[in-house]
């Protein structure tokens, strides 16, 4: 039998040339050891990290911007009374809040035309920021600069109230000065100071009284200028005429936003949540039905991580449109498990001898042995699916903050698929190990669903960053028979970035 | 520390279910249940899956292991064998014809396979019916007896006599195919260089 050694030893003796090391990952997992992906929290640590970047760079350079301008001005003291005052249905008021009325009676924040010394007055209050210092530490020499002569070319004859409304007090003025509607009387400034308990909190008998304590003592105001100034408790903003009066950071941001950014914007996000799996049979015979309800239970969805990255059109309308490339990723746990009994039948010893006349029988012993047997296997199963998504969006004001709703559809152009699997077939099941969609999983249908509702807050006039919680519906994925799609939670964050400025 | 001292030292480890203990384990034994796995399946992928329940098995029973009763070695490859039969048992795909009456001389078929190398025999052995591989792994290469063989697949003597003799006569025929046809050396060897 040389032929025979010969063919053990080499048989025994080759190795294989192969990476074992793969077999860790799923070896780990099925021991009960799983492994922890950090892979996503890293993906969320680095979103984190550049929205952070973005802010910090925009902060900088806002603190530039403010110190330039601070070169460039000077200061004049002004001096002030202080009027105590008590507080009822507070509300909140924004801080720094400036209001102006002009000689119309047309009350404008500072980005405002035609309120042109107003305008010069919201200079001046930004002009007298200490970039070093926090803007709660603005104080009431900010207004001072209303003495500043007004160019000829603008008109004078207004009158100027501002509202600065610091950690302790509200502080409102009054600049007479070139006030030549209603009076020729050459005053200086008069101005009057209340003190409120509560930072930044003002009600709204505060403010009337305020406003009619101003008016008695300047008697040549008429009343009903200062009247036009009203509160809406429901809006939490002061009004007049009608308009929402806007804050110095809004009113910046606004100006900024509508004179120079564009309406394109590039947004990043990602999310992460859970995921429930719809199945539906293809087959009508009930031996493969009933196999497939038992299969069920072998399969369970983990979670669906998102990502996408997509261009968006925002008209001024709130209406907008977005497209890009998106990933998603479900994972599901193989969990299969079987139990079986296996009869066998043992040749034993020769136990028994017949011996009948001159013929001996032998009889073997042969006895049925019943094996059980029993496998799990355990095994994370991957969904990776490649769309691009289409949405309308529409943005609306929400308190102090923008909501954007937003449906679409995505279509989903790659799937992959890797992964245990439970195969039914003819002769009983079979768990199988795939790679790659080939053989498995086709997309049946293309198109998914989505719906979202995203939160975000203008913290700066560039960047936008929103907190977002969405619905995805998944295109449809078929096996021989089975299709199945996917509908997901899910939650996260993202940032929007305008692209450029327009002209 | 000796290599004995050390795998028992790690199956201690095991025992109380420490991963880094059992990967090293597997690290250590991988590339030869491997080489076994690639004889008893079909394709890579699945010789992966065997290799794979494989440890799996072991590492959930491993207080059955008796190092009194063999080599940490010879217990897991018995282990995978016998995973190989389950397999085939479970998808009933043996394909057994029935007893046949034949010489259990082997030198007949294998000699024609004397001057191929192993990776070239394991591309032989792939082609053969299952049932066939399996009884000329465990014949030839793990040199179980019939009796043995019998036992373990269920089936009779004779049977894996026929089994060994069909795989015997369908590795001669492939080989004298590729050699008629005149592309053995680039199907089944190592393709040869063409001289230009």
């Amino acid at each position: 039998m040389k032929s025979e050694k010969d063919i053990r030893d080499k048989l025994k003796n080759y190795s294989v040339d192969w990476d074992k090391e793969e077999l860790l990952d799923s070896l780990e997992s099925a021991l009960g050891h799983p492994k922890k992906d950090y892979r996503w929290m890293w993906l969320i640590l680095l979103a984190l990290s550049l929205i952070m970047g973005l802010l910090i760079w925009n902060a900088s350079q806002f603190s530039e911007d403010e110190y330039k301008w601070n070169q460039e001005t000077e200061e004049v003291e002004h001096p002030t009374q202080n009027t105590n005052k008590s507080l009822a249905n507070p509300i909140h008021l924004e801080k720094d809040t400036l209001i102006g009325v002009d000689a119309q009676n047309i009350t404008k924040t500072q980005d405002q035309t035609p309120s042109t010394q107003y305008t010069s007055e919201a200079e001046i209050r930004t002009d007298n920021l200490d970039p070093k210092q926090n803007s709660r530490s603005r104080d009431i020499t900010s207004f001072t600069r209303v003495n500043k002569p007004i160019p000829e070319s603008h008109p004078s004859n207004h009158k100027t109230i501002a509202v600065a409304n610091d950690t302790k007090q509200i502080n409102i003025f009054i600049d007479k000065s070139s006030h030549t509607l209603n009076t020729k009387e050459n005053k200086s400034h008069e101005s009057k100071t209340h003190k409120v308990n509560q930072k930044t909190a003002v009600g709204l008998q505060d403010v009337t009284s305020i406003f009619n304590d101003i008016s008695s003592e300047i008697a040549y105001l008429p009343t009903s200028e200062l009247n036009l100034l009203t509160i809406d408790t429901d809006r939490k903003h002061l009004e007049t005429m009608g308009s929402s009066m806007k804050t110095m950071e809004e009113s910046q941001m606004d100006k900024q936003e509508d004179k120079a950014l564009s309406p394109w914007y590039l947004s990043l996000r990602s999310e992460l949540g859970f995921v429930q799996r719809q199945r539906t049979f293809l087959t009508d015979n009930p031996v493969y039905e009933d196999r497939l309800i038992q299969n069920e239970s072998t399969e369970r969805a983990l979670y669906a991580a998102h990502t996408d990255l997509c261009l968006a059109y925002q008209h001024s309308s709130g209406w907008s449109l977005e497209s890009g490339l998106a990933y998603q990723e479900i994972k599901e746990l193989f969990n299969y498990e079987e139990t079986w009994k296996d009869t066998a039948k043992s040749e034993g010893n020769i136990n028994y001898i017949i011996v009948d006349q001159t013929d001996t029988t032998f009889v073997m012993d042969s006895t049925m042995v019943i094996d059980t047997y029993q496998r799990k296997v355990r095994h994370n199963n991957k969904h990776k699916l490649y769309s691009i998504p289409f949405r309308l969006g529409y943005e609306f004001s929400f308190l102090r903050a923008k909501c954007r709703t937003s449906i679409g559809a995505n279509y989903t152009f790659a799937h992959n698929f890797e992964g245990k699997t439970n195969h039914i077939i003819e002769g009983g099941s079979n768990e199988v190990l795939i790679y790659g969609a080939e053989n498995n999983f086709s997309l049946k249908d293309r198109i998914g669903l989505q719906a979202s509702l995203a939160l975000s807050y203008p913290l700066l006039n560039k960047h936008q960053w929103f907190a977002e919680a969405s619905y995805r519906r998944s295109a449809g994925m078929a096996q021989a028979l089975l299709n199945q799609r996917y509908h997901s939670f899910s939650a996260g964050v993202g940032v929007r970035i305008a692209l450029g400025q327009t002209l | 520390m000796t290599n004995k001292t050390k795998i028992r030292q790690l199956i201690a480890s095991c025992k109380k279910q420490e991963w880094a203990a059992q990967k090293e384990l597997y690290l250590l034994f991988a590339d030869e249940m491997m080489s076994i796995a690639v004889r008893y399946s079909n394709d890579f992928n699945a010789a992966k899956d065997l290799v794979q329940d494989t440890f799996l098995t072991f590492f959930n029973k491993i207080d059955q292991f008796d190092e009194s009763k063999g080599t940490l070695g010879a217990w897991l490859s018995r282990v995978l064998i016998n995973k190989s039969f389950v397999e085939y048992r479970k998808n009933k795909r043996i394909d057994y014809d029935g007893d046949m009456t034949a010489s259990d001389q082997l030198s007949d078929g294998l000699s024609a396979l004397d001057h191929l190398e192993a990776e070239d025999i394991i591309k032989l052995l792939k082609k053969l019916p299952q049932g066939c591989r399996t009884i000329f792994n465990l014949k030839v290469v793990e040199g179980y007896s019939h009796k043995e063989i019998g036992q373990m697949l269920d089936i009779t003597p004779s049977a894996s006599r026929s089994q060994l003799t069909r795989a015997k006569q369908l590795l001669r025929s492939m080989i004298l195919d590729n050699e008629v046809n005149a592309s053995f050396e680039s199907q089944i060897l190592k393709p040869t260089k063409l001289s230009t």
